[in-house]
């Protein structure tokens, strides 16, 4: 238990962050053949360009890299005779969204390649992070969500060896005895989540938001609807063993439309239309209001979603067991 | 008597179900989900600078400040694109700027600029836009802008540029090929469980024509998929795959040999048939993350610790030299992938002798 709420969560956490890079940035490779002031300008002045990764490379290499899909254009820097200004031109493949953008920086840099005087614009400080932690976030939803399977084995067992009949036997109500375990399920998933967000603020993770509280906030509204799932399943499933097809079949095909292997806003219109209609993706998309309006409240439509939908599997879950039990009771005095 | 129990081979895998599903489904159903889910991803189609903004504050009298940074702003336009709005309360357009309404704030001063950007969620195209800004002014202030640089040429190379499409029909195909190997696992494994070694060591045959004729059956799978695969990239994603399509499936072909192998050792040594294919699917996962089969290849080449991971991969090999060779490019690629896919195959027939031979002895 404590191994399946602490580390194995964290090396799924560090390894999908790494493994799940789906940066935005471009990347231009560059072959540079002049020693010139003008051609070291140039080469300069694009890696000083944030969100355009440079690479030097050889110029026979470039196709191969640009074909690859490992650079999207190639810029060729070559001295001219006679001139102390290098001639540059650009190869691509098709079209690239940057290569205006490439364009203007290189013509600035021609025409200006002097020394350099100091910046005239001052910008304000922004901290330096590390990985984003939305590179794993899909996947970590779908993590959090399978985490209630141990509470779902231990209901269906509990049925199977009588022990709650014996429980029940005490003057415990139905209600208030499975209340009770989920809450102490939900307890340590809770404990688990803000492990996961400890790890994430001491590895300087980015979480993109003004105050990274919020994230907690939604991974504890995703816990909740962990224990709910899987009180809803466990009333209809009869062996434990069942329960990891919950995780196979009901919770990694929806994780899949809500981005868990690709980032939600790079597919396609129909396979984002499925996916909106996931928890999974209601859980990204309040993350994702956190982020990009800086407001812990601005996700408060998508918890509200998740918690209603909790509440609803949560009592479907125990009024359907009480009625399989009576059902599965019956069959056996048959 | 190897021939016959090579047609019993075929015979038992090919009237199950579950196995056919497999080899025809499978490799289909990655290529499509994969190609379609990341075909705007893989285009590098980012929309970078869609609905880019960046607000504006004058702060200054001097005519001459506020007309070089309406050239600025007329250069960046017309260059990426973005829209440049006049805000006349600071405050409302810096917080406006944090709930990602714009890239940022741009005071114009009489001695520069004053660039306000959200400290926790800048956009990469605000972050592109904003050192651009910062080039072009700097520039301007070195005064030295009257300078006209020579044209830059641009080169349009016709070779085919990857996208999803193409992509993935390699990729989702090595990976299934990987998957591949749990089929012949469970096939050694399933001769051991029911005892039938014993029968067949009483039959005359040995051990050893049973495992080459479940990892030939294995090869005769893969091949089917590659078939398959081809077929269906050809007619229905209309994927081209090349001049060089004969070396490309030389070199699946050397991935479903090693696939194939690496089933057999894993049968050999299972203990239960949950232990089995829990190896082969673990093992396959992480070959195919590393080797680019989910995420695409060049973007784990491009992280720096990750590049020099991805190496143990024998799919990070395998798809490697399938772009070069789909791009008509025969080269050390194409060989290293070979000549890695074929010195594994050959580690774990080493393995498989040594394990078949413990087999044997408690037969």
């Amino acid at each position: 238990m404590i191994y399946l709420i602490t580390i194995q969560p964290i090396m799924i956490f560090l390894l999908m962050s790494f493994l799940l890079p789906y940066t935005t940035m471009h990347n231009v490779v560059v072959s540079n053949d002049s020693t010139s002031k003008a051609a070291i300008r140039i080469v300069d002045d694009l890696r000083k360009l944030e969100g355009i990764k440079v690479q030097e490379t050889s110029e026979d290499k470039i196709t191969e890299k640009l074909s690859g899909g490992n650079a999207e254009l190639g810029v060729v820097i070559k001295d001219t005779y006679g001139s102390e200004v290098p001639s540059v031109s650009f190869i691509v493949i098709g079209e690239s969204e940057i290569e205006s953008t490439i364009e203007l920086c290189v013509t600035e840099s021609l025409r200006t390649w002097t020394e350099k005087t100091e910046s005239v614009v001052s910008v304000n400080d922004a901290k330096k992070k590390w990985l984003s932690i939305s590179n794993s976030l899909a996947f970590m939803i779908f993590k959090t969500l399978t985490a209630g399977n141990l509470l779902g084995a231990l209901i269906i067992e509990e049925r199977k060896n009588r022990m709650k009949d014996r429980i029940l036997l005490s003057g415990t109500s139905k209600a208030s005895y499975r209340l009770g375990m989920s809450i102490v399920y939900l307890i340590f998933m809770m404990l688990g989540s803000v492990i996961y967000y400890l790890v994430g603020l001491i590895l300087n993770f980015d979480f993109g938001m003004r105050n990274s509280l919020g994230f907690l906030l939604m991974l504890f509204v995703s816990n909740v609807l962990s224990v709910s799932i899987y009180v809803f399943f466990a009333a209809f499933l009869k062996k434990e063993e069942s329960l990891g097809f919950v995780g196979t079949f009901v919770l990694m095909p929806m994780a899949l439309f809500a981005g868990v292997l690709f980032p939600y806003r790079f597919m396609p219109k129909a396979m984002q239309i499925i996916g909106a209609c996931f928890p999974q993706r209601w859980i990204g998309l309040g993350i994702e209001k956190i982020q990009t309006t800086g407001s812990v409240l601005s996700c408060w439509k998508e918890a509200l979603m998740v918690l209603g939908l909790s509440v609803i599997l949560f009592i479907i879950g125990i009024n359907c067991e009480n009625s399989q039990k009576n059902k599965w009771r019956i069959k056996t005095n048959e | 008597m190897f021939f016959v129990q090579m047609w019993k081979e075929i015979k038992v895998f090919f009237t199950s179900k579950g196995n056919l599903l497999f080899m025809f489904v499978m490799p289909l159903l990655l290529i499509t989900i994969f190609s379609f889910a990341l075909r705007d991803y893989i285009s590098a189609d980012y929309g970078t600078f869609d609905n880019g903004c960046i607000y504006y504050y004058l702060n200054t009298q001097n005519e001459s400040r506020s007309g070089e940074f309406n050239e600025i702003r007329e250069k960046m336009t017309g260059a990426i694109g973005i829209s440049f709005e006049q805000v006349y309360d600071y405050e409302e357009a810096c917080r406006r700027v944090e709930s990602s309404k714009a890239y940022g704030v741009i005071t114009i001063k009489d001695n520069g600029y004053d660039y306000f950007r959200s400290s926790f969620n800048e956009p990469e195209g605000g972050k592109l836009a904003r050192t651009l800004f910062s080039q072009i002014a700097d520039n301007y202030m070195s005064g030295t802008t009257s300078r006209s640089g020579p044209a830059i040429n641009k080169v349009r190379v016709e070779v085919n540029k990857l996208d999803s499409k193409n992509y993935y029909t390699f990729a989702g195909l090595a990976f299934s090929i990987m998957f591949m190997g749990l089929l012949v696992a469970f096939m050694v494994y399933d001769e051991k469980k029911f005892g039938t070694i014993e029968r067949i060591k009483l039959g005359g045959a040995g051990i050893l024509s049973m495992v080459i004729s479940k990892v030939l059956t294995g090869v005769i799978c893969g091949l089917i998929m590659i078939v398959t695969s081809f077929a269906y990239s050809r007619t229905v994603l209309k994927v081209d795959w090349g001049n060089k399509a004969g070396y490309i499936v030389i070199v699946l072909l050397c991935l479903v040999i090693f696939s194939a192998v690496f089933g057999c050792v894993v049968g050999l040594w299972g203990k239960n048939r949950t232990m089995c294919q829990s190896s082969v699917l673990m093992f396959s996962m992480l070959c195919g993350y590393l080797g680019g089969s989910i995420t695409p290849l060049y973007l784990l080449e491009n992280l720096p610790v990750l590049r020099f991971i991805v190496k143990i991969s024998p799919l990070y090999y395998t798809n490697r030299a399938i772009i070069s060779l789909y791009n008509g490019i025969i080269d050390e690629k194409t060989t290293y992938s070979i000549l890695v896919l074929l010195g594994l195959t050959l580690a774990f027939i080493i393995l498989g002798i040594h394990l078949g031979k413990k087999v044997t002895k408690k037969a």
